[in-house]
């Protein structure tokens, strides 16, 4: 198969009445962590360090420009911050590929921006797993 | 929508306007982490903590009377007001009830004088970083009614408010001086009542907070500012910024 672009990712996120967004739009880059933490298990004698997998580890963090339109980032992120209940956030790296989707918070936003030019950015927002579901790749 | 440029910015310190003299704000809106993974649970997982609320900016150096030394050099207890993409009415704002951690003037030969990054951290008792609407934005010289503001939900809310009211521009001792309000309604054909009332007067530069919690009476989804003359009789400039933020329902 041939090497895949990036450029078609569709990226979801709910707002705060749970009803899915897209927002790949306004989002200008995407990082997902989804790994096991190593636990070291070296005894003596061992012929080197070694490990054995430990609690699953999953975040998302999507770079986000700003966005203040109806149903935009910067119109419903803040309003989830915080919140009790989780969001579901969806990653589908390629169209008609595998989607990492999964039940989270909102750790925050940090608006930015400089008077010499750029362009206002909301910055780089994780997401950190809510519940003892572990996202899932589907 | 398109892509915003930063540069209309406008920053707002304790009731002084220091756009011009900002290159840069940077802000944080955001809850901390707390992790609560058991055993058996399917990977590491979280639930919100308690929420935090920060304002960076580096700003340039003048130490004219009333600019940027005036503003910043003592620390304390400051308002601070951002409108990211300038001022329209209803245009998104950012707010925050802060005390300066720092002030660190630098230079060398060949560069200008910062005044350098300063942090404004969240004091006191307040919801964090607020999302809000610039409500007005400008400088008058007689009574005024604001541009009405519908609520991004279009619909009223029960829940708590606030509204930040910086004078940048004063009258003078001895000049005209304002009553300052943020009304609401429900309907445009309802009369306008009011919601918040500042006190500070306009003749002096000066930045106030007033929260309005909610216990019966819900914020209506249309609001806008009514500047009031009560002294004087009209003509000085009265230069000021309203950032109104409700609760999330």
């Amino acid at each position: 198969m041939a090497k895949v672009s990036a450029k078609n990712a569709v990226i979801l996120v709910d707002d705060d009445a749970g009803a899915p967004q897209d927002i790949s739009t306004d989002v200008e880059s995407y990082d997902i962590e989804y790994a096991v933490d190593p636990v070291e298990v070296t005894g003596f004698g061992d012929g080197s360090k070694n490990f054995i997998p430990g609690q699953m580890v999953v975040g998302i963090t999507l770079n986000i420009y700003w966005n203040n339109d109806a149903n935009a980032p910067m119109d419903f992120l803040p309003d989830i911050i915080g919140q009790v209940a989780s969001v579901t956030v969806s990653i589908t790296p390629e169209i008609g590929g595998p989607a990492l989707s999964g039940e989270f918070m909102c750790d925050g936003i940090h608006p930015a921006g400089a008077a010499s030019g750029g362009d206002i950015k909301l910055g780089a927002v994780h997401f950190s797993v809510m519940g003892d579901t572990a996202p899932a790749w589907a | 929508m398109a892509k915003i440029s930063s540069k209309n910015g406008v920053i707002v310190i304790g009731g002084y306007l220091l756009s011009t003299f900002s290159s840069s704000f940077d802000t944080e809106m955001a809850v901390e982490a707390i992790e609560v993974t058991g055993f058996g649970d399917g990977c590491k997982n979280y639930i919100p903590g308690v929420k935090e609320g920060k304002i960076t900016l580096n700003v340039l150096w003048d130490s004219a009377v009333g600019s940027v030394h005036t503003a910043i050099y003592d620390h304390g207890d400051k308002h601070v007001t951002l409108i990211p993409e300038g001022y329209s009415a209803g245009a998104a704002s950012l707010s925050l009830d802060t005390t300066q951690v720092n002030y660190n003037p630098t230079g060398n030969p060949s560069s200008d004088i910062q005044a350098g990054s300063i942090e404004f951290v969240s004091t006191n008792d307040n919801p964090g970083l607020e999302r809000g609407e610039a409500l007005f934005h400008g400088v008058i010289t007689n009574s005024t009614d604001g541009t009405a503001v519908d609520d991004r939900s279009g619909a009223a809310q029960s829940v708590d408010c606030s509204g930040t009211l910086h004078v940048w521009t004063g009258t003078g001792a001895g000049n005209d001086e304002y009553e300052v309000k943020i009304q609401h309604r429900d309907d445009p054909l309802d009369p306008w009542v009011d919601l918040v009332t500042f006190t500070l007067d306009g003749t002096v530069i000066g930045s106030e907070r007033v929260v309005v919690p909610f216990v019966a009476t819900d914020v209506e989804r249309y609001r806008r500012v009514e500047a009031t003359r009560t002294v004087g009789v009209a003509g000085d400039d009265f230069g000021f910024t309203v950032h109104f933020w409700r609760d999330v329902a």
